[in-house]
């Protein structure tokens, strides 16, 4: 055969087999597309490359001249992540000496604006802190109501069974600030 | 090709003819921009080469101008050239000042305050505060240095006083240029110097303990030298410039010593230390930095001139340390005592020096001096004795007993390994046909 | 949203109908634990034994509730930090790698198409808000906004975003006519209508702050508050608030504990007996989620009430009872 040099290793194996073989062209065409389609690829059989049908039963011609690897189906996808996926990371930043100063600038007043809402937000929790604190000192030296003794309403008011639980916190209670407000911004109209 | 692909062709056919649409390449909009360019005539600016724009170029290159710097300084210079810094039309920047100043001024105010405080406590009757005169003097001076704290925090973020600081033109009577410099110092000089005490052995050797809180620099013949250096002895022959930066406050006075601590001392066996500067009631303050030892000469402060360090050949390197005191605020010492107390320069002890007159170490640089060729001839003109002595290092042999060859061929050389001779007799440099060869 | 989650509350009207202190209609709201609320005042009760007093305590004590609705929105931010923001925004616009358009869409598809669109009447800008600004072209280095630059503001990327919201080809990859593209819905305006009118009453005011629920009594304006019977301090609060505000609310006691408190001394006579008595009015602090205050036939006399923030409520209070309750105040 004088095709057979030129074609893979796989094709001349086909070929092979089919010119040992006395069946029908049929049985060969099925046979090769059952191996491609197992071969190359895992796409639905619509899809995959198919190798094409010998022409003749006993002699198969060279029969792709398209001979570069096949292509899977995430062949475009790949080449577009192996063009750019390592493309070098851009330069770091350069600076004239001016500009440098300006950066420097906006660096320390956004470093001292930062902490001034830390100090902020730590002064009113610990200013709320202290109101509660002082709430519970006179709750602890009061007595009542009624016939009970001093402490009484402290000690209820620590306790702190079920605070945990799953009922603990209700739902509507978890929504978030935003940006705008909701259409109805505020249901007025509720009823229990 | 894909589905969609596929799916798509044919309609983006339809479509391109119509609306054109086109990704990022704008060939186009390019080229029309360059139309118009091409009308616009160049404008002063753009005929001066400290800002001409990038089309205009040609046109000055071709009238013999070249431009200057980069096309990105050019377009800044024809912007905000006339701008001082502080002015640059930038919104982060203006909004990142509007804060910074708020913040100065909260500073300002705050100063004001504790001034207040201040004068209010001095007024008041130590009697009258609880604890007596030692908590008002301990208050007083804790809420004089929260001022100085607070006059550094009002300043330490503007950009102007940063920039005058590493233009090196920062006003070092101010606390902030000071609080700049010191950082910079204690970032590598101060770590240096420390490194140098230690690996020197200043410390146990010279002063039970030395912890500079002073920028000292040393300078031969306008070459600066970094602590630790040997120093030829023709160019230590004259006398050093040093650069003294203090961090603190207001002028002072301070005495000077350089000390050899490593002069050879035969009799003894030993070495012992040797004066080779010493001047006291020198002023300085953050301000002045420069202090050419060539040039203190008053009666009132040389005490022991300048001789130059030398080391006698074979000598090992002599540490030669420049020791800055500081003396008690507004007492002067009495020179002509030192005059005659260090007048042989041999034996001086800096330890007790300090202990005398009560002075704190403050700064401290040392380089080191080795015999060279010219060493001979600066001790024969100011007369030193001992250029013609040689020191050698005298033998010390060891304690231990010595050992007898080891190994498997001295095991082997006897006659009862005779069969072996051929492997153990006649190795080249271990053994001949006599026997073992190889000392130890 | 509207029908809270019901179990607790279902579960606490069951225990609540019970008792015969709590009538049922205050048995709505939830505490974090009715159940176990009930089961300690039980227990509470049969250990303490009433202490052998001699003379009455001269103090009555009054429980309170703070009411207070929560920020519905984000603060408004300083301009140093929109600046600030525009500033890094653009700063990394130069350090990122390349936006590759390949990867995010395919060729020739409706979305494709859409996005070139938008880019190219942004002038090639990948991102939404910056203006036209290449981070890696040669005029790179002039990433700075000027003094006055509007770009920079909440309203200008608000702007911006639902530009590039809108659909400009439709899904068959036609270009929509400039004139047909449906603009995406803005969103409601932060300053509500009830903050033009400044109605007070209402509480979609004021949505970047905290509002308290104050109400009008005898005594001027105050919160809500009345003397303890033999109840404990959040079941007091409780009761005050059903009582004085109605029950259509959704509202949450935070905890048990006061958050403020306020002490009226009593008036001794000479000999140290109790000419007036003296009060002691502890606070408890709740959330309203949804629903309104209604005073209609409320036993305290309560004739009107507000929704006011902190400094409103600095004009409306006594000065000594705003101390009192101050500190419970958040900043915002």
């Amino acid at each position: 055969m004088a095709s057979s040099t030129s074609i893979t290793g796989l094709f001349s194996r086909l070929s092979l087999l089919s010119r040992n073989t006395t069946s029908t062209a049929t049985a060969t065409a099925a046979m090769t597309s059952t191996s491609t389609s197992r071969l190359f690829s895992t796409t639905s059989s619509s899809l995959a490359r198919k190798a094409p049908p010998p022409a003749g039963g006993s002699a198969p011609k060279a029969v792709r001249r398209n001979r570069q690897a096949p292509k899977s189906e995430n062949f475009f996808r790949i080449r577009t992540l192996r063009r750019n996926m390592f493309s070098p990371a851009p330069p770091p930043l350069r600076m004239a000496r001016l500009r440098y100063l300006r950066h420097w600038t906006i660096h320390r007043a956004w470093q001292l604006f930062r902490r001034k809402q830390h100090e902020a937000i730590d002064k009113e929790r610990s200013r709320m802190h202290a109101g509660m604190y002082n709430a519970c000192e006179e709750l602890r030296k009061t007595v009542g109501p009624g016939s009970r003794g001093e402490g009484y309403l402290y000690r209820v008011a620590m306790e702190k069974k079920g605070v945990y639980g799953l009922d603990g916190v209700p739902i509507e209670y978890a929504r978030f600030q935003t940006d705008s407000p909701a259409k109805e911004a505020w249901n007025h109209e509720w009823k229990r | 090709m894909s589905r969609c692909q596929a799916v798509a062709r044919p309609l983006a056919r339809q479509l391109r003819p119509q609306c054109a649409i086109r990704p990022f390449t704008t060939g186009a909009a390019r080229a029309a921009a360059a139309a118009t360019e091409e009308v616009k005539q160049p404008s002063a600016l753009d005929l001066d080469p400290n800002s001409v724009l990038p089309e205009f170029e040609s046109d000055l290159i071709k009238a013999g101008k070249m431009p200057i710097g980069s096309r990105r300084r050019r377009v800044a210079m024809r912007t905000t050239a006339s701008l001082p810094f502080e002015q640059l039309p930038y919104q982060a920047f203006q909004e990142a000042r509007a804060i910074l100043a708020a913040d100065r001024q909260e500073k300002v105010a705050k100063i004001q305050e504790e001034l207040e405080k201040i004068a209010l406590l001095e007024k008041k009757d130590a009697a009258l505060v609880k604890g007596g005169q030692a908590m008002k003097d301990t208050k007083l001076a804790s809420l004089r240095r929260y001022v100085e704290q607070l006059k550094i925090q009002a300043d330490i973020n503007d950009p102007l006083v940063k920039k005058r600081f590493e233009d090196g033109l920062g006003d070092m009577d101010k606390p902030i240029y000071r609080h700049y410099a010191e950082r910079k110092w204690r970032s590598y000089d101060y770590r240096l110097i420390t490194q140098r005490i230690k690996q020197f052995n200043i410390v146990p050797d010279v002063l039970p303990k030395l912890d500079p809180v002073a920028d000292v620099q040393l300078y031969f013949r306008q070459s600066k030298i970094p602590p630790g250096e040997i120093v030829d002895s023709l160019i230590s022959e004259n006398p050093p410039r040093l650069r003294v930066q203090v961090f603190n406050k207001g002028p002072r006075l301070v005495s000077l010593v350089v000390l050899d601590s490593d002069v050879p001392d035969v009799e003894k066996d030993a070495f012992s230390k040797r004066c080779h500067f010493l001047a006291a009631n020198i002023s300085l303050s953050p301000n002045d930095t420069s202090l050419p030892l060539s040039k203190i000469r008053a009666d009132d402060q040389l005490a022991v001139p300048w001789l130059p360090p030398t080391a006698q050949k074979g000598s090992p390197y002599h540490r030669v340390g420049i020791y800055l005191l500081e003396q008690k605020p507004e007492t002067k010492l009495d020179v002509a005592k030192l005059k005659e107390l260090y007048a042989s320069r041999d034996g001086f002890s800096l330890k007790s020096f300090r202990d005398k007159f009560s002075l704190t170490p403050v700064g401290f640089n040392m380089f080191r001096s080795v015999w060279d060729e010219n060493t001979a001839g600066v001790m024969e003109r100011h007369s030193v004795a001992g250029a013609d002595v040689e020191f050698r290092p005298t033998r010390v042999h060891s304690l231990k007993p010595p050992v007898k060859p080891r190994g498997w061929e001295a095991k082997r050389q006897g006659p009862a390994y005779r069969h072996l001779w051929k492997y153990t007799k006649r190795i080249k440099g271990l053994s001949n046909a006599r026997g073992w060869t190889k000392r130890r | 949203m509207m029908a809270a989650s019901s179990r607790g509350s279902r579960a606490v009207r069951g225990i609540f109908s019970s008792s015969p202190t709590i009538c049922s209609r205050c048995a709505t709201t939830r505490f974090y634990s009715a159940a176990a609320a009930a089961e300690i005042k039980a227990s509470v009760t049969d250990a303490a034994p009433p202490p052998p007093t001699k003379s009455p305590y001269p103090y009555d004590i009054r429980s309170g509730l703070v009411l207070t609705r929560p920020p519905l929105l984000t603060r408004t931010l300083h301009p140093f930090e929109n600046a600030y923001y525009f500033y890094q925004k653009r700063l990394e616009e130069r350090l990122n790698t390349p936006f590759i358009t390949s990867i995010y869409f395919k060729p020739d598809t409706a979305a494709q198409l859409d996005w070139s669109l938008k880019v190219q009447e942004r002038g090639g800008t990948v991102a939404k808000e910056l203006g036209t600004y290449h981070g890696k072209s040669s005029k790179a280095w002039d990433d700075e906004l000027k003094v006055g630059d509007q770009l920079s503001s909440q309203e200008s990327v608000l702007n911006s975003l639902l530009k590039d919201a809108a659909a400009r080809v439709s899904d068959d990859a036609e270009v929509i006519a400039p004139e047909d593209v449906v603009p995406v819905e803005r969103p409601v305006e932060r300053l509500s209508e009830a903050d033009k009118k400044n109605d007070v009453r209402r509480l979609d005011r004021q949505m970047e702050r905290t509002l308290y629920l104050v109400v009008k009594g005898p005594d001027g304006w105050g919160f809500p508050a009345d003397v303890l019977k033999d109840e404990n301090l959040h079941e007091g609060a409780k009761r005050v608030m059903d009582q004085a505000a109605g029950v259509n609310m959704n509202t949450w006691l935070v905890g048990r504990v006061p958050v403020a408190h306020l002490v009226q001394e009593p008036v001794l006579g000479k000999s140290g007996e109790v000419q007036k008595k003296g009060q002691k009015t502890f606070f408890i602090k709740g959330r309203i989620m949804a629903g309104q205050a209604d005073l209609k036939g409320n036993p305290f006399g309560y004739t009107d009430f507000k929704w006011l923030t902190r400094e409103e409520l600095e004009k409306e209070l006594a000065p000594e009872y705003f101390r009192g309750v101050r500190n419970m105040m958040a900043d915002r």
